[in-house]
């Protein structure tokens, strides 16, 4: 039971952070390398606001978001937007990673090298279920992330802007001669990710402790959740996010911490070997011969 | 162009030649030709006083300089007066070992402290030694750097690994622990610290219920607390930096098994924000210290009247520890003062500045050295043992509100919070 909380926990970050990578991917085609770097500076400016300014925890998230969606949006406009068709110029893989070290370079300089004691929700109280202690706020990150997934595809399946999205994801020239905006539509997913961001460094950030490597192990398997599950597709970011997490919590118990990512990534190797569209492209989510849809 | 280009080459020499003989100036104050025929005496120093092992090197330099500052005002050693050359090697030790060549050739220097860095120490060791420099290690901890065969002037007044392991195990055995858990990170560092832990236990014939490694930085440490827990662990001997250490305890404390067992860290807990990441846990947590933390005669947390009387000097000259001029705790600067005294002391009783005359007085008159301010009351050198302090002097130091006040680990509070 311990053992499933914890995977659970930790799995919802990834599954928030494959979620993040994918609506950026799905309208892009592009995968945000830079995404780890804004995630740590929601969990930062958070951190900064309560101490700093002494703001209790929503107010110092909500500024959290609203920094990461700035951080987002000038991502676009600077690193992608300006390299034309993505398809072609793959330059934005230069261009992100080197926001992410930007990002990680300024925390560093603005924040410090410290790591910083992060308050966990509800004050840090536990209940017992069972054998196992259980933090309210491990509940709660797990609810948070279930609810920010519900969200995301009740807008992409049931809203004028979540047909547009999928509009562009499926051809943007196409989209636009629709009259959709896929510019627009494109820079509202950034934004969308940047919010997602922070939510999930508040969330992670009483368990790493606030630091600008915070997200550096994590960040890695934000991506390798996305590609677990699918690539680009909202609901396979749970599914390879909650997997992951499940699947370390549990080898990590019987293995040696030297090999415990090695064991995480062999699994992922395997996974991709047999089911290069993730694990929802295998054939028992498909019955009906349709692919996976891509948001 | 071509009209200018005797002119180019020639600005472009003078500029060369400028940086070639600028590069060669010294950082400190160069001795005089004049001075040093009236009688003086050069001390060298080379550490790190920029780059981020600064802290450490900038200490030894202030507590050298409040030694030499309070002996040369009495007179020196033995009427000379003690010169201070000092370079800065940034951590590096291709830049270490140059500008200890420098100090040895250039500036004739007859005794060196440090450097802070082990790796420091070791690209230049051999040159300090042929050339028969008494050397004084006080903060570095490699163990391959004390050997009286092949570096017979070099001694060092800190404690290594294995003395730390060593003391580690013994305290964990004499406190009647029985299921001993080993633990550290998957680096050289957490890798050495095991490797000298398991030898410390062998030699006090104590049999670890496991060794347990975890990944450095790791974002969840509760897995590594589940082991810990699954071993039935009633103590843990932890070779675990800051946050990692704290994240550990944390992770003990949220499976509810903190309070079942003893976590005793090496000298790496002291790092700043173990006290405050770790939570409530910090409570069963342990260090090593040696007198510069536990008073002898009270046998309480607390300074002994000759350290708090150094600590009141470091004050007075340095300020209190924060940012600013003094970023470190006062054992650290305390170490470099103490050098020095340890130093005068041995010229002194040999009645010679020469290097095997204070050599043998290191090795064999060293019990009547009675200056009791650095890590420990008593040190042990001898022919055969040029290490100061063994595992037997060091003391479990619960890491409380006094142990990680300024006095004695620094005050945590002060670095990594942007409160005063």
């Amino acid at each position: 039971m311990q053992q499933l909380i914890f995977g659970l926990a930790n799995g919802s970050i990834y599954a928030l952070m494959a979620l993040a990578i994918g609506m950026v991917s799905s309208t892009t085609g592009i995968v945000n390398f830079a995404h780890a770097s804004v995630v740590m500076m929601g969990a930062m400016v958070s951190w900064w606001m309560m101490v700093i300014y002494g703001l209790s925890y929503l107010p110092a998230l909500i500024i959290a978001i609203v920094v990461s969606i700035v951080l987002n949006i000038v991502m676009y406009e600077a690193c992608v937007k300006k390299l034309g068709n993505l398809q072609h110029n793959v330059g934005w893989i230069i261009t992100l990673f080197g926001a992410s070290i930007i990002l990680d370079n300024t925390a560093r300089m603005v924040f410090g090298t410290e790591p910083q004691a992060f308050p966990y929700l509800f004050e840090g109280k536990m209940v017992t279920i069972g054998d196992a202690n259980i933090l309210l706020h491990e509940l709660m990150m797990i609810t948070i992330a279930i609810v920010i997934g519900i969200v995301y595809q009740t807008v992409i399946k049931k809203t004028r802007f979540g047909r547009a999205v999928r509009a562009v994801a499926f051809r943007p020239s196409t989209a636009e001669l629709m009259g959709i905006k896929s510019e627009y539509i494109i820079l509202l997913c950034f934004a969308m990710a940047g919010a997602v961001a922070a939510v999930g460094g508040v969330l992670i950030a009483p368990i790493t402790f606030a630091s600008y490597t915070m997200t550096l192990s994590i960040g890695l398997k934000g991506f390798a959740a996305a590609v677990l599950g699918g690539f680009g597709n909202a609901k396979g970011a749970f599914i390879g996010g909650l997997s992951l997490g499940i699947i370390e919590s549990f080898i990590s118990i019987f293995i040696p911490a030297g090999i415990k990512d090695s064991i995480s990534f062999v699994i992922m190797i395997v996974v991709i070997i047999f089911l290069p569209g993730g694990i929802l492209s295998a054939k028992i989510f498909n019955k009906n011969g349709f692919a996976s849809e891509k948001v | 162009m071509r009209k200018n280009k005797p002119f180019i080459v020639l600005l472009t020499l003078v500029l060369m030649m400028t940086l070639v003989l600028s590069g060669c100036g010294g950082t400190a104050e160069t001795p005089d030709n004049d001075e040093e025929a009236a009688g003086e005496v050069i001390i060298g120093y080379v550490g790190p006083m920029t780059g981020p092992s600064a802290t450490m090197g900038t200490a030894t330099k202030q507590g050298a300089e409040l030694a030499i500052e309070e002996i040369n005002a009495l007179g020196g050693i033995m009427g000379s007066t003690i010169q201070f050359v000092t370079r800065d090697d940034e951590a590096d030790p291709t830049k270490s070992k140059t500008a200890v060549e420098e100090l040895i050739d250039r500036e004739k220097v007859q005794m060196m402290i440090g450097q802070p860095n082990s790796t420091s120490v070791a690209a230049a060791e051999d040159y300090v030694n042929q050339n028969k420099i008494i050397q004084i290690l006080n903060i570095a901890t490699n163990t391959a750097l004390i050997d009286p065969e092949k570096y017979p002037y070099t001694f060092r007044t800190f404690f290594p690994s294995p003395v730390q392991a060593e003391a580690l195990v013994n305290i964990a055995k004499e406190a009647g622990f029985k299921n001993i858990v080993l633990l550290g990170d998957t680096t050289a560092l957490g890798n050495d610290g095991i490797a000298a832990l398991q030898a410390a236990c062998e030699a006090a014939g104590v049999t670890p219920v496991e060794a347990i490694t975890y990944k450095s930085g790791d974002a969840d440490m509760t897995p590594v607390a589940e082991k810990i827990k699954s071993a039935g662990t009633d103590c843990i001997l932890a070779w675990t930096l800051g946050a990692d250490g704290a994240k550990i305890v944390s992770a003990l404390s949220r499976i509810g098994y903190m309070d079942s067992l003893t976590y005793l860290g090496y000298t790496g807990l002291t790092l700043p924000n173990f006290r405050e990441l770790a939570g409530d846990g910090v409570d069963r947590c342990f260090t090593l210290n040696g007198s510069w933390s536990v008073d002898a005669a009270s046998g309480q947390v607390q300074l002994d009247d000759a350290r708090q009387a150094l600590y009141d000097k470091i004050v007075e000259k340095y300020g209190k520890y924060g940012a600013g001029e003094r970023t470190t705790t006062p054992w650290m600067i305390a170490s470099g003062y103490d050098a020095i005294y340890l130093y005068k002391w041995a010229v002194e009783t040999a009645g010679s500045f020469d290097a095997d005359a204070v050599k043998e007085v290191l090795e064999t008159k060293i019990s009547d050295y009675d200056m009791k301010i650095g890590q420990t009351d008593t040190y042990r050198f001898s022919a055969e043992n040029h290490e100061a302090i063994s595992g037997k002097d060091l003391l479990p130091v619960l890491l409380d509100k006094m142990a990680t006040s300024d006095k004695i680990f620094g005050d945590v509070n002060v670095r990594g919070t942007f409160e005063k």
